[in-house]
């Protein structure tokens, strides 16, 4: 039976060579360090990300809210010269010279679908710009 | 034509006005949490760079010591 080579490895610089294999160990624990920072970083970015959306969707809320406070007119400019009606005095409101324009359309909201929060949004973005294309530049 | 200024009648002017108040502070609100998410995002970015050259560094020494354990002294 053939017995095992031995074979002994040298090592040029032996401290160095042990400081490499510490500093390495030790810049590993610190990129595992790093990972919790960068992990806290995130959740802290998602929670506001959330609160964000939070904020927009009561901003919808609040613009439609304030949209049907509005007429429901579709208001273009007439070509006749305009009608001055007087306001009378209230409480709140400034007497102010109004200009009426007769309103000539009045623009009706298609269904909106039954889909999923993108498709939604897309419907309510198009029937916006459906009611944008009505004034006239 | 356009430029005619139109005037409105609205009945419920007070709650309008509070309604747009409520609108401007929460947009500022947004604004500030934006601002923060990019902070974050360039925090984020920092500490990534910071990641990849420290582990860059453990490389170079990897290799230091491959070279010492593969360019031995013989015997």
């Amino acid at each position: 039976m053939q017995d095992k080579e031995l074979f002994y490895v040298g090592i040029e610089s032996p401290i160095d060579f042990r400081r490499n294999i510490l500093e390495s160990s030790k810049k590993i624990l610190t990129t595992l360090q790093l990972y919790e920072e960068i992990k806290k970083l995130r959740v802290e970015k998602y929670s506001n990300v959330v609160q964000i959306k939070k904020i927009v969707d009561e901003l919808r809320i609040l613009m439609d809210n304030l949209n049907k406070s509005f007429p429901q007119t579709v208001i273009r400019p007439s070509k006749k010269a305009p009608r001055l009606v007087q306001v009378p005095k209230t409480e709140e409101q400034k007497p102010k010279a109004q200009q009426i324009s007769e309103p000539k359309k009045i623009i009706k909201a298609g269904p909106i679908r039954d889909t999923d929060e993108l498709k939604k949004l897309e419907d309510d973005l198009k029937e916006i710009e459906t009611k944008l294309s009505t004034f006239k530049i | 034509m356009n430029k005619m200024p139109v005037f409105i009648k609205i009945s419920e002017y007070k709650q309008i006005v509070e309604v747009m108040d409520i609108i401007k502070a929460k947009i500022i609100k947004a604004k500030n949490l934006i601002d923060n998410v990019n902070e974050l995002k360039r925090k984020e970015d920092s500490l990534v760079d910071k990641w990849r050259q420290d582990l860059v560094e453990v490389e170079q020494r990897i290799e230091e010591i491959d070279r010492a354990m593969f360019e031995p002294e013989t015997e």
